[in-house]
């Protein structure tokens, strides 16, 4: 097994995910991308850091906090993340040199804790930190957006049983483009990064946001870390 | 005492099925382009988020209102009100104690259906095992019905993460030794538990205008194709609460906080709560089964009073993990199968198709005869589904 890593595994009705490392800050982390795999499998680059403070009484209860903490911020801001940076202080951990392994069960909205093993200490805030990535284009060919109006449009388009209406395949184009061409691979980057969106004053933090009930993207951001 | 896990996380998760009068005939003629409307107007998936944008009083009357608020701003039918749990908004909900961050999250996403089990479905009626209580209910033969099942979304779970945390050391405090932490509590009478009870009745608000908003959406969908067809709502009954209900106990009528996870209310015939209309047929027991396999319509028995304080299953139950479904099937399989079949399913996520597999899920025929066996609730009715919008 490698040092460090993560995996699902089945856990009644619900899926359970695991994450280990060599401390509990590594196994937190590991914890932390095996919730977003969960969402997607695509590869999801770095373009926005965003710090999360989360106290919990023990272990147990802060990796809970720690993963829901993930969830509303993906959920609020639309984000997904894929790197994830965490400090866990306040609280003695006994011997740092074992392997640690964080394991949840993950529902449909939130996750509930299974155990930490071989974690030591409680009654102690503890502090996590996130570091996020911006979604970048997989291997198979086409865009697969967190944005789930988005990811259906682009699937459909290639259904058999739902052909592409002309405006479909225009936001396909959009959807593996940009609307002003820029393929989202960061070759042709556009310089101004975390620019405000053109109908609304929000700023994409993905590279694609939507505002409107038809669900049309009107704001990418290009450009990678 | 009081259990948020004891409630669930997707507080007051339900069904609700509309009437629609039109045969499954019909609907054949316009299936794939219904689907095709379905899928584009009904918000679904993870983190989905609809048209709608709640300001922070609208936050707050949305919270108290329930199905009330969503009528009263145009997104639903007035007649619809009788014909859902508490009259469509639970009272006591204190939308204060709900926290910053749950509004936060549900801001954007009122209309829409979720992800994970949750689904709107066109059924058609396949059998009848009850014509009296059918007849009732306006239940015919191969006429189809429209099915939704959600809840409060991103609210819902909030509610519940926050006050779990809440609970483990209230329910210490009470000298409560729990064998799961997830079925954290606290005394009712409690702060904290009489705080949860407000939240946990603003979160069933707000699973109940949730569904009436996609009730609505889904009339207007059906309408635009079938423009004569009348859709009145059969019922409203959430499955994941907790609620003062009167109840006898060692021959005593008491008052008492029933909890229901994954559990569906079943008042049988003659309660006083139910509407006129179906006071004596008992109250309609919405159970989901899978998306290839079908759904059921069952009454509420008398006899469920005495056995599970007027209560009935709510589904057909996995069989097996999402991660196993995942495993096993491929989403673009499920759905050229169920296609075959006759059944379009549409969805955001083609994982998600996999995990819900039919084969993912218990015998749901099974499940429903033992709830009858078991004097729970009687069959009336076996849906079939016809189209499939999943989350």
């Amino acid at each position: 097994m490698a040092e460090r890593g993560w995996q699902h595994f089945p856990h009644k009705s619900d899926l359970g995910i695991c994450g280990w490392g060599p401390t509990m800050d590594a196994a937190f982390e590991e914890a932390a991308l095996a919730r977003t795999a969960a969402v997607t499998r695509a590869d999801v680059a770095s373009a926005t850091r965003v710090d999360i403070r989360c106290e919990a009484a023990d272990p147990e209860l802060l990796l809970v906090a720690w993963l829901n903490a993930v969830i509303y911020e993906m959920a609020v801001r639309r984000m997904l993340f894929g790197r994830f940076e965490v400090r866990i202080s306040g609280v003695d951990l006994g011997r740092d040199d074992q392997p640690r392994a964080a394991r949840t069960r993950l529902r449909t909205q939130g996750c509930h804790l299974q155990r930490i093993e071989r974690v030591a200490g409680r009654g102690r805030p503890m502090v996590g930190a996130l570091r996020c990535r911006r979604l970048r284009e997989p291997s198979d060919g086409y865009v697969t957006f967190h944005e789930d109006r988005l990811h259906n449009m682009v699937h459909r388009a290639r259904r058999r049983d739902a052909r592409p209406r002309n405006h479909l395949r225009r936001r396909t184009i959009a959807a593996r483009y940009g609307r002003q061409g820029v393929h989202p691979d960061g070759k042709r980057r556009v310089a101004a990064r975390n620019r405000p969106c053109g109908v609304c004053d929000a700023r994409c933090a993905l590279g694609l946001r939507f505002s409107n009930r038809r669900g049309l993207p009107h704001s990418i951001r290009a450009g990678a870390e | 005492m009081i259990s948020a896990g004891g409630v669930g996380f997707d507080i007051s998760c339900g069904v609700r099925t509309v009437l629609t009068g039109i045969s499954l005939q019909e609907v054949r003629l316009v299936q794939r382009q219904l689907a095709d409307s379905l899928c584009e107007q009904i918000p679904a998936g993870l983190g989905s988020e609809g048209a709608i944008m709640l300001e922070a009083i609208d936050m707050e009357r949305m919270l108290q209102g329930g199905a009330r608020w969503a009528i009263e701003q145009g997104w639903g039918d007035a007649d619809d009100l009788e014909r859902i749990e508490e009259g469509g908004a639970v009272a006591g909900a204190r939308p204060e104690c709900v926290s910053e961050r749950a509004k936060k999250r549900q801001r954007r996403e009122m209309g829409t259906l979720g992800s994970g089990n949750h689904y709107l479905e066109i059924q058609a009626i396949s059998e009848i095992y009850d014509e009296k209580i059918a007849k009732a209910y306006g239940l015919a033969p191969d006429h189809v019905v429209v099915t939704i099942h959600c809840g409060s979304r991103g609210l819902g779970h909030q509610v519940g993460s926050d006050f779990l945390g809440e609970m483990l050391p209230a329910a210490e405090a009470a000298g409560i030794s729990l064998p799961d932490r997830e079925l954290a509590c606290a005394p009712i009478r409690s702060e904290v538990g009489e705080r949860y009870l407000g939240a946990m009745r603003a979160a069933t608000n707000c699973a109940l205008a949730n569904r009436e908003i996609l009730g609505h959406l889904a009339r207007r969908v059906m309408r635009h194709f079938f423009p004569q067809a009348e859709m009145p709502l059969l019922f409203d009954v959430s499955h994941n609460t907790c609620k003062v209900e009167i109840h006898a106990v060692e021959g005593k009528q008491r008052e008492l906080f029933v909890h229901r996870k994954g559990a569906t209310r079943a008042f049988g015939p003659g309660h006083p709560s139910l509407p006129a209309s179906l006071r004596d047929a008992g109250q309609p027991v919405l159970i989901g089964g899978s998306m290839g396999t079908g759904s059921y319509i069952l009454a509420g028995m008398a006899t469920s009073e005495e056995k599970a304080f007027s209560s009935a299953c709510h589904g057909a139950g996995r069989a097996m993990s999402r991660h196993a479904a995942a495993k096993q099937w491929n989403g673009r399989q499920v759905s050229d199968e169920l296609y075959g079949r006759g059944i379009i399913i549409r969805s955001p996520s083609s994982r998600g198709i996999a995990e819900e597999a039919p084969g993912a899920y218990k015998d749901i025929g099974a499940v429903v005869a033992s709830a009858e066996r078991a004097g729970l609730a009687r069959r009336v009715a076996r849906l079939a589904p016809v189209v499939c919008v999943k989350g």
